[in-house]
């Protein structure tokens, strides 16, 4: 049993491990750019001036944020790629010194090259703006941006006139754009070599801080993304914990009703009708709700859509219950009945499933009462896989509730989420799906060990087969 | 029998719906001369057949025809019906030309027939849940399989291969990778990755020498699996949105099959694991059936039953899924037209009833009969 437990949570921590790296690598390719905000932001105009000087402001503000180190633990690249190769931030140049260096081969050379360019940019920006001055910046934005050799070469050519207050830096870019078109990386500088950056690298700090519960700051309006969730989760708790009360609530009596009752066609009918409940769209209910019934005219004014924050602010459930519960009825009905007509039909199975094993009939022919032999034998038995049950649904309802959230603007964990997910804050995002994962493989777990702890027969059977 | 006239009739309008739901006429004459317009666009754009110019306006509904035949709906699914803007009802005032234009699911807000994008919905909603299905099953009976059939005690090897396995795995990604960073045109990387392929055949014949042990194929794909079932599918999928520039159909295919394969690895796993005991398969692995030809002629078959079953479910998901996107918004491209999309302007506008139950009555018809269907299933199954 310990082995198993020991088994199980630790294949359960290194999952949770491995969908920490991909979100982490996720939130570092998703189409914004955090550092590009905040030195967009803080620059005071600087960063728009040329893409040789928003280059500096980039790398500056990668350094504030600590964000200039390795991403992982290891790389591997190409031997031709030096060590520090992750010091070069700003996506542009990024791309451009990648494509030049896989075309050359030769770090040192590309290095030259984009510091001759750069100087010479300085060079430009120091003197007072003229005609001459301006062409230089246009042709500098066209050279720090293309990887394409021959494109830099044409953006050096002008007039005389237009050369002479700079030929020495130009001289320097020819010579060494020569240079580079004669280069080609040689075979063996394909070859993979792995590097160990240490633990000073941003996973290693991104994870670190979210072990200890800080799960960051929201890109978009700077709060710790910690007090966005404390306000949401209780919103979301109370419609899925309502609704899923309200289905057992429901399920329990009638699914045990329909186990008992003699078979016959009002039966079948029944269960079609449950399964249509379940297959009903809740998002579709929940809209045509929303919209048709709780509209003046039909006499139905208890829900208002915004009522959510008036309800927050005078203190929620204990200080005003009836307009809570009303406030709610709609959201979690929408909730609760695809819940409940699938836990009917699952209730019925399990216990007419129980009621015919071999030891309900010996149980019948000693003797016992009905009332005895439903709920001291049979109810047990059913109940188990039930309880079971609801930590295995946890992630459909939690998808089901983004939704109905969304729907009903219930200021829950799920509009919160398609809230970031709209204005962009994937700092937000991605530590949200983090943290509805690890509740999910925590609830699958529970359920898991839930079940092995209850049932010695799949206990068994699991040890036997080393799961 | 009435499942099956079902899913034909949803069969038919996704296939044909271009047919049914057309501004252009089924056959009209127009200066004297005769068209079949719906037929004739793939070879109008090939250049075979010439149209005057009043058809390359694409409005279809003012020309003046000297005789029409229209088709059932006349209206495309992004024709804007400039005399019935703003929403109007099934049963308002429409200002048509007569009984046959009659918007019969009304009009949205810019004025769009909602019965034609009603029945544009079953072409998108069915092909994006068969193809991302499709995919998902593919990916998932090949590693549940995998995993299944040679479990963790199963797949021996001698012990230097399999660090060179592992090794090997590395490099491949490695030069793949590179492959794709320099488009395909790096002579080199080519030739290494020749090198590195060949390395693998090579030890691949090499003789088995020393200890064996045991690659555990089914605790690495069981982590996977595991692992991608933790996250919430809605989640999942709007976790990998972002890192798309311009999502296309395509991607949210397969990103729904990235979701969905978990489910049907799991059950084909266990399938597998169940099945590969029994004693006919024994039998055939003492005669030396290779075990690729035990796993697909004798195994799969047997396990395919209960598999079928998870197909039904997981398109009804599928259809799910995708409709939420489109009503969320977050996702598809822009401009697409289905029952989600159509659901989503009900938000802004409520009393036009005809946008919400329409749609949604599609969606329930199909995940009902889907479910119905695996029920059914289930029970020839069992």
């Amino acid at each position: 049993m310990l082995t198993y437990l020991v088994k199980r949570i630790s294949t359960l921590l290194l999952s949770l491990w491995i969908i920490s790296v991909c979100l982490f690598f996720l939130q570092k390719n998703a189409t914004v750019d955090v550092v590009m905000l905040q030195s967009k932001a803080r620059s005071n105009g600087s960063f728009y001036v040329h893409p040789l000087a928003s280059e500096k402001v980039y790398r500056a503000e990668a350094v504030r944020l600590n964000l200039d180190r390795p991403l992982f633990y290891f790389a591997m690249k190409p031997a031709m790629f030096p060590d520090t190769f992750y010091k070069i931030q700003y996506p542009e140049a990024v791309k451009v010194q990648k494509k030049l260096l896989l075309a050359t081969g030769d770090w040192a050379l590309v290095q030259t090259y984009f510091q001759a360019l750069t100087a010479f940019y300085e060079k430009v920006a120091l003197t007072k703006n003229g005609p001459v001055s301006i062409f230089w910046k246009q042709q500098l934005q066209e050279m720090a941006n293309t990887s394409d050799l021959s494109a830099v070469k044409a953006a050096c050519k002008g007039s005389d006139e237009m050369r002479k207050p700079y030929i020495e830096e130009l001289r320097k870019i020819e010579g060494l754009l020569d240079l580079l078109s004669y280069q080609t990386p040689s075979f063996f500088s394909w070859l993979p070599s792995p590097r160990w950056n240490g633990y000073d690298n941003q996973f290693h700090s991104w994870f670190s801080k979210i072990i200890h519960g800080d799960i960051g700051i929201s890109s978009r309006d700077g709060r710790p993304v910690w007090d966005k969730l404390e306000e949401a989760i209780p919103w979301t708790l109370w419609v899925n914990g309502l609704a899923i009360l309200l289905a057992y609530l429901f399920a329990m009596p009638v699914g045990i009703l329909m186990a008992i009752l003699p078979k016959s066609r009002w039966l079948g009918w029944i269960n079609n009708f449950l399964l249509a409940l379940y297959a009903l769209p809740a998002f579709w209910v929940g809209n045509m709700l929303l919209f048709q019934a709780t509209l003046p005219e039909y006499g139905f004014s208890f829900f208002s859509i915004s009522g959510w924050s008036n309800l927050q602010r005078e203190g929620g459930f204990l200080s005003q219950p009836i307009p809570f519960l009303l406030q709610l009825s709609l959201p979690v009905f929408c909730m609760a009945y695809g819940l409940a007509a699938y836990l009917t039909s699952y209730m019925q199975s399990t216990f007419s499933k129980v009621l015919n094993e071999p030891y309900m009939l010996f149980a019948k022919t000693k003797g016992i009462s009905r009332m005895r032999l439903y709920f001291k034998h049979a109810l047990p038995n059913a109940l188990l896989p039930q309880i079971v049950f609801v930590a295995g649904i946890i992630p459909a309802l939690i998808t089901g509730s983004v939704v109905i959230e969304v729907i009903f603007n219930i200021p829950g964990m799920g509009r919160l989420f398609i809230d970031s997910m709209l204005s962009q804050d994937f700092t937000t995002v991605y530590s949200f799906v983090l943290l509805v994962s690890v509740l999910t493989a925590v609830g699958l777990i529970i359920s898991d060990i839930l079940l092995v702890v209850t049932d010695p027969r799949i206990r068994l059977s699991r040890e036997n087969r080393n799961e | 029998m009435k499942l099956k006239i079902f899913f034909l009739t949803v069969l038919f309008f996704a296939f044909f719906g271009d047919w049914i739901a057309n501004e252009k006429p089924v056959y009209c004459q127009f200066e004297g001369k005769s068209y079949f317009p719906i037929f004739e666009v793939p070879f109008v754009k090939l250049g075979w057949i010439d149209w005057p110019a009043d058809f390359k306006n694409e409005n279809w509904g003012n020309i003046p025809y000297e005789k029409v035949v229209k088709t059932l709906v006349p209206y495309s699914p992004e024709t804007i019906d400039r005399k019935n803007l703003g929403l109007k009802s099934p049963f308002a005032v429409q200002n048509t030309n007569g009984f046959w234009d009659r918007h019969w699911m009304g009009t949205d807000r810019i004025g769009r027939d909602v019965l034609a994008g009603w029945i544009r919905g079953f072409r998108l909603a069915l092909g994006i849940g068969f193809l991302s299905i499709f995919i998902a099953g593919l990916v998932g009976i090949f590693m549940g399989g995998l995993a299944g059939f040679y479990g963790n005690d199963r797949f021996n090897i001698p012990v230097y291969k399999a660090f060179v396995l592992l090794f090997w795995i590395i490099g491949f990604v490695y030069w793949i990778y590179l492959v794709f960073e320099t488009n395909g045109n790096n002579l080199s990387i080519l030739i290494w990755l020749g090198i590195w392929i060949l390395i693998g055949t090579l030890v691949y014949i090499l003789p088995a020498m020393g200890n064996r042990t045991s690659f555990p194929i089914d605790w690495i794909i069981s982590l996977i699996i595991q692992a991608i079932d933790a996250i919430p599918a809605l989640f999942f999928l709007l976790a990998l949105l972002p890192l798309i520039k311009n999502p296309t159909l395509f991607h949210v295919i397969i990103l729904i099959a990235l979701i969905r394969w978990t489910g049907i690895a799991r059950l084909v796993r266990a399938e597998f694991l169940r099945i590969r005991d029994l004693e006919y398969i024994q039998a055939a692995q003492l005669i030396g059936i290779t075990n690729f030809l035990i796993c697909w002629k004798h195994i799969l078959p047997n396990a395919m039953g209960s598999v079928w079953i998870t197909f039904a479910y997981s398109f009804a998901g599928a259809i799910l899924l995708e409709a939420y996107l489109g009503y969320l918004g977050i996702g598809m491209p822009a401009g697409t037209i289905s029952w989600g999309s159509q659901m989503q302007q009900v938000r802004e506008n409520p009393s036009a009833w005809w946008l919400a139950v329409f749609p949604g009555l599609a969606i329930f018809l199909i995940l009902f009969s889907l479910q119905k269907m695996g029920e059914k299933l289930e029970s020839k199954v069992s």
